[in-house]
């Protein structure tokens, strides 16, 4: 069952436009990766599914029914993570969950459980949160979201300003949350995180749905890039190398986009003195690039 | 309908402000009732008006002089510039704070994104906003009577009067705070909302004082909303409070109209 259907949902405010006829459905127990730039109409999508935004245009679903504007049944069975989150400032986080918790009426069952993984102290829980970090800040609006076990938690770029232990952990729980069956949406712009933990991915750009793939699918489309710097010496004409695409070269450092297989590049490679060579996580314009080719093609 | 752990919430984060009000506008009513009864100021003021040529007697009318006496004083102190300007504060502010103010500092995404009604916490606070003004309204009650006590007025000063003057200024305070929340169903900053609101109450209060001392535009006395709230006249039995309430109670719902259904779909951005 598709836990969230969008059937062509366009938002525009006034003259501006949010998203454009937007269409993708999650299913039931998946993580779905929401991937896009800043400003490219991820947080619009996520409220449109809270129901903060309504849509100009198109229909949601969620658990299989319609929404409106009357509707708040499903509510209940979501957890929810603002892009950004802003918990009332002159509350203690304990005082802050226990508030929160009494507008739903599933109690608060993974929170010990989600303190703990989080390293989220005692002091942490008593201090008020106008006076927590903004890495502090953003895991109690993680426990937040997820410590009422909902079926389905609405993430919007949940990892922004967690540092790298803390990444880990969350991943982790993830994982942990899906194999409980719980289905996960997640917004992020960035492309490894994505891969990472998502079984499938939505791409936006400029409020437009670019593709909805599985990671498999992404990882083979998605270009590869080698930077080769030879020696000063050697740099005066930039080496041929079977598959690849010369796309930018300054001094002797020469950028490639891989496009046929891999294994004849690297043989070329060993044939030449090579002074450095990188193999860089490709960005989100280099699959938007991608993307965009094949849809002109 | 209503959300007792909102309620209780949004009185808590006003609480210390709505303790002072009580203290002081109560502390206030008992003053000017000692003033009035403990130095014959009524007689005094009197024969010093009666010095004064005759325009300048018409231009401070009997109101003014009738403030002096005991029942005077006392509705004078529900009209009292300190006592009007701190309820206007609290009509204001909730509102204000937590409708607009809350959209913009956004904890207001996160109520709304429960499972719950937008209506159920528009209409909490509105009962929250009513309970507030009823509660520095009680002080005033509170400094009266317990200036009844101390100086045995009961015959002089009929506390039913002050009940009823007591739940005019609510009225109108309720009124002003219907036009605050009608402001900020459709605004996104706080601040915004109560400089708007207040020059809205300002621009009334001014009108109803130059209609009443000024006869030729009179005629626009019944636009402002002070107009439905006399307190000397009230005192004297010379008011409707009938009348009074109906036009500001009905303007509060035609206010809270709108602002529900604005608050029900408009966007949070």
């Amino acid at each position: 069952m598709s836990i969230i259907k969008v059937e062509a949902v366009s938002k525009y405010y006034g003259p501006v436009v949010g998203v454009t006829d937007l269409s993708f459905s999650v299913e039931e127990g998946e993580i779905f990766g929401f991937l896009g730039p800043n400003g490219a109409g991820k947080t619009t999508t996520i409220r449109l599914l809270m129901q903060l935004l309504y849509p100009s245009q198109g229909r949601i679903f969620l658990f299989g029914k319609p929404i409106d504007r009357k509707d708040n049944f499903h509510r209940e069975k979501i957890g929810y993570l603002p892009g950004e989150f802003t918990p009332y400032r002159n509350m203690s986080s304990l005082q802050f969950l226990n508030y929160m918790a009494k507008y739903r009426s599933n109690p608060p069952q993974l929170r010990e459980q989600l303190l703990k993984r989080f390293d989220y102290t005692e002091q942490n829980l008593h201090q008020k949160i106008k006076n927590l970090s903004h890495g502090n800040r953003q895991k109690l609006g993680i426990i937040y979201a997820m410590e009422h076990s909902p079926e389905l938690i609405i993430l919007d770029e949940p990892t922004l300003g967690l540092d790298p232990l803390m990444q880990e952990a969350f991943y982790e729980i993830l994982r942990e949350l899906h194999e409980s069956g719980k289905t996960i949406f997640l917004s992020s712009h960035n492309l490894p995180e994505v891969e990472k933990i998502c079984h499938r991915v939505g791409i936006i750009r400029e409020g437009n749905i670019v593709t909805v793939e599985t990671i498999e699918n992404l990882k083979k489309k998605r270009p590869r890039r080698l930077i080769l710097t030879l020696p000063v010496q050697n740099s005066s004409k930039p080496p041929i190398l079977p598959g690849t695409q010369l796309i930018e070269q300054a001094g002797n450092k020469f950028t490639y986009l891989i496009d046929g297989d891999i294994r004849s590049v690297l043989q070329e490679l060993a044939q030449i003195s090579i002074e450095d060579i990188l193999f860089p996580e490709p960005d989100l314009e280099d699959i938007f690039l991608t993307y965009y080719q094949k849809n002109n093609s | 309908m209503t959300r007792s752990y909102y309620i209780i919430k949004s009185l808590r984060d006003h609480l210390p402000f709505l303790i002072l009000a009580f203290i002081l506008l109560g502390a206030l009513q008992t003053l000017l009732l000692t003033i009035v009864t403990t130095t014959q100021l009524f007689n005094f003021v009197r024969d010093f008006i009666q010095q004064l040529p005759q325009e300048l007697q018409q231009f401070l009318g009997e109101e003014f002089i009738a403030q002096f006496s005991v029942k005077g004083a006392a509705a004078f102190g529900y009209n009292h510039p300190l006592v009007i300007t701190f309820l206007i504060i609290v009509a204001i502010i909730f509102p204000s704070k937590h409708v607009a103010g809350e959209i913009e500092n956004g904890t207001l995404e996160l109520i709304f994104s429960m499972p719950i009604e937008r209506f159920s916490i528009t209409f909490s606070l509105w009962i929250v906003s009513v309970l507030a003004i009823f509660f520095v309204i009680s002080g005033c009650w509170l400094g009266t009577f317990m200036s009844k006590l101390i100086f045995s007025q009961a015959e002089i000063l009929p506390f039913s009067k002050i009940l009823l003057i007591g739940i005019n200024l609510a009225a109108l305070m309720v009124c002003i705070n219907a036009y605050t929340f009608l402001i900020s169903s459709y605004s996104r900053e706080g601040s915004k909302v109560a400089l708007q609101a207040a020059g809205i109450t300002l621009f009334f209060y001014f009108l109803n004082y130059i209609a009443t001392i000024w006869s030729v535009v009179g005629f626009l006395k019944p636009i402002s909303i002070f107009h439905y709230y006399q307190p000397q006249k009230l005192m004297m039995g010379e008011a409707n409070l009938g009348k009074n309430l109906i036009v500001l109670g009905l303007l509060t719902f035609f206010l809270m109209l709108p602002t529900i259904y604005k608050i029900n779909r408009r966007d949070i951005p």
